[in-house]
């Protein structure tokens, strides 16, 4: 039997760059053969001889002809990635980690909450919600972003997701807005928790973006009456492998990249340091 | 499984002829420790004494080894070694590597291949090392498992013990002269033992604990002693995490080639500040006692729930190569008084 290395990228061609914003790009990869993800899973991109980082696909699980990641402009490897054309060839690891369990959110109200780029995996979480939207009650999708250029997606944000259906209900707020431009809210993005007109105690909240957003979004909600078990965290970390390996992913005594990305906060919630 | 003995001179002999056909490394004196050589002509080899100074991962993980490519090229298997005088420690750091890039849900082909085509053979150390503690883990300086074969010294002859059907057959391609082993024999090499044990205890009675070293670790996060340790005495070195036999971190390293690239893997150290960093500058470990911590924390707590028992076999190599002068045993055994109170 051939040796399977983990290690190992497997080529695929960049099929698309849509500029989302000053620093966010989405890139449309096509997906190899047998390549599937679930929402919330992530994968490594290897820029060749510039570096790898992990992706949360942002596109929707059902798509099985390709992938699109939205990667924000951090350092050297996805600075690699925004230089880049279509055309180019990129080395693909994955799927790793936990999806979000949707099992568990059968039957009930949905809150997603999102911040810049921690929208990515929550679009692709979305996207799987909406195609068996029978199967859930109310989703309420709030995203925030620094400023209004900062909003990645707009076209969907703005027009096509409010309109998908009367149980989906979209709240955008922008942090600052200097030449105003903005006729929505202004406020971080715990401002829209308030009056959900969800029954909190059949809800689920899940939650993506910078370490502090993250954390107090978190507080917000268990203000709201969330329980620690109902409230979903996609965490950050250093990461190397993806798989298990490595230890750079350590959080506590789990691995973020095996036990998570998807933590509940009941899961975490006694570990050090979890906001870093 | 079996036990045998043989004349020393005899099984040296045999080892020899085997170095001819296959890489097979022994012990040598180098320096104030033991290295591995790769044998070929007859050489004086170290058969028992101590571990060496350098880890055993060296044979398993290398500090840097290419990993991965683009494009993809074929695996090759690696080729068949044979390693000779192998101590407890070292057998049993492998079980933390095994545990990750073996029998984890995700396995290392590398790694498995290197450790599928090596035969191990274990031997007793007869000599501790003024830094080993394995006493204090409840370990002992002879191999009790996890050899394919061990050997003991019996005045001239050694006492060879098989421990899997593939050192069996090993033992029989050396075509040896074997002996019965007599109820003597096991009493002399019992006694040997119970010897380097009490070295072992001699050794380590200013550092002798009562609580295990896991159940001290996971009640100390708030002890004084990781910041008088950690942040005070660590002058952030690595020796502690590159020298020792359980360490496995690593990082890759992606170079560019002509049409595509070479990935290196890399021996990393989480003692490092930017082990856990993010690119945001973020990192959980942000002090340089935090980390040390956490060297501790990943051994003793973390690693012990998953495999039941330490990943430090007190080999001591961390205590030998620190530049700070922290000696792990007074680490744990100052935790321990403090959490006592
Ligand atoms: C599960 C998960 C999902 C994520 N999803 C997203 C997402 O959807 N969108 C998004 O924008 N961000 C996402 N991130 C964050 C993203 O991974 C980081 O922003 C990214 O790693 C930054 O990489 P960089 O190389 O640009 O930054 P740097 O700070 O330059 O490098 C960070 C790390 O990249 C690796 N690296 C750099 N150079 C090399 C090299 N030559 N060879 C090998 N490795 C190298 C190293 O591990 C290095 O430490 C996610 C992170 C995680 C953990
Ligand atoms: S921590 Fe020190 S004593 Fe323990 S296995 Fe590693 S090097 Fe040896
Ligand atoms: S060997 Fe000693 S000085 Fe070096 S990093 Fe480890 S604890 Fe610090
Ligand atoms: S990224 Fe390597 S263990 Fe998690």
């Amino acid at each position: 039997m051939a040796k399977i290395n983990p290690y190992q990228p497997y080529q695929v061609e960049l099929l698309k760059v849509t500029e989302e914003s000053p620093s966010i790009k989405t890139f449309t990869m096509a997906a190899p053969p047998n390549f599937h993800f679930l929402a919330g899973q992530f994968v490594e991109i290897a820029v060749p001889g510039k570096g790898e980082a992990p992706f949360t696909p942002s596109s929707s699980p059902y798509e099985t002809n390709y992938l699109e990641v939205s990667v924000a402009k951090v350092g050297a490897t996805t600075e690699a990635l925004h230089s880049l054309q279509p055309g180019a060839i990129l080395g693909l690891r994955g799927p790793f980690g936990k999806d979000y369990p949707l099992e568990k959110f059968t039957g009930k109200d949905i809150l997603l909450v999102g911040g810049g780029v921690g929208l990515a995996p929550l679009r692709s979480l979305f996207l799987s919600l909406v195609h068996e939207l029978h199967l859930f009650n109310k989703i309420r999708f709030c995203c925030g972003s620094r400023t209004p250029d900062d909003f990645i997606y707009k076209e969907h944000v703005f027009d096509h997701w409010p309109k998908i259906d009367p149980k989906v209900c979209l709240r955008v707020t922008v942090d600052r807005c200097d030449d105003g431009c903005w006729k929505g809210p202004i406020g971080v993005v715990t401002k829209t928790l308030d009056n959900l007109d969800l029954e909190i105690k059949n809800s689920v909240a899940v939650v993506c973006g910078p370490p502090i957003m993250m954390k107090f979004t978190t507080f917000k909600l268990l203000e709201l009456g969330y329980r620690p078990e109902n409230i979903y965290l996609s965490m950050e970390r250093m990461m190397v492998c993806g798989l298990g390996h490595c230890q750079h992913c350590g959080l506590g005594k789990h691995l973020v990249c095996k036990d998570g990305p998807v933590f509940t906060y009941q899961e975490i919630k006694d570990e050090p340091e979890i906001w870093a | 499984m079996a036990y045998h003995k043989v004349k020393t001179e005899a099984w040296l002999d045999a080892i020899f002829r085997q170095a001819k056909e296959k890489a097979v490394y022994g012990l040598k004196r180098s320096g104030q420790g033991l290295v591995y050589q790769r044998l070929r002509e007859k050489t004086d080899v170290v058969l028992f004494e101590t571990r060496p100074t350098e880890p055993i991962k060296l044979f398993f993980y290398f500090p840097s080894e290419l990993t991965a490519t683009l494009p993809e090229e074929p695996f090759r298997e690696e080729e068949k070694r044979v390693l000779l005088g192998v101590k407890a420690c070292d057998l049993e750091a492998l079980k933390t590597a095994d545990f990750v890039y073996r029998f984890g849900d995700v396995v290392e082909p590398h790694y498995e291949s290197r450790r599928n085509n090596t035969l191990l053979i274990g031997s007793d150390c007869t000599q501790p090392n003024p830094t080993c503690f394995c006493s204090l883990h409840g370990r002992s300086c002879y191999p009790q498992d996890y050899f394919d074969i061990n050997l003991s010294p019996l005045n001239k002859e050694v006492m060879i013990e098989t421990g899997s059907p593939r050192g069996e057959e090993f033992l029989a391609e050396l075509n040896l002269s074997l002996s019965e082993v007599t109820e003597a024999d096991l009493k002399l090499r019992d006694k040997n033992r119970r010897e380097y044990m009490e070295k072992l205890k001699t050794i380590n009675t200013p550092f002798e604990h009562q609580k295990p070293y896991s159940e001290i670790v996971r009640k100390s996060s708030e002890a004084t002693a990781w910041k008088k340790y950690g942040q005070e005495m660590c002058v952030q070195c690595h020796a502690c995490n590159l020298g020792c036999p359980t360490c496995y971190c690593f990082s890759f390293s992606d170079l560019p080639e002509k049409s595509g690239m070479k990935r290196y893997k890399n021996w990393d150290s989480c003692l490092a500040a930017s082990f856990a960093q993010m690119s945001s500058g973020a990192t959980p470990r942000h002090n340089r006692w935090e980390r040390f911590r956490y060297h501790y924390y990943h051994k003793f707590d973390f690693l012990n729930t998953s495999l039941g028992f330490d990943a430090c076999t007190g080999c001591g190599r961390c205590i030998e190569g620190c530049l700070g002068k922290i000696d792990k045993r007074q680490v744990l055994f100052d935790l321990e008084k403090e959490i006592n109170g």
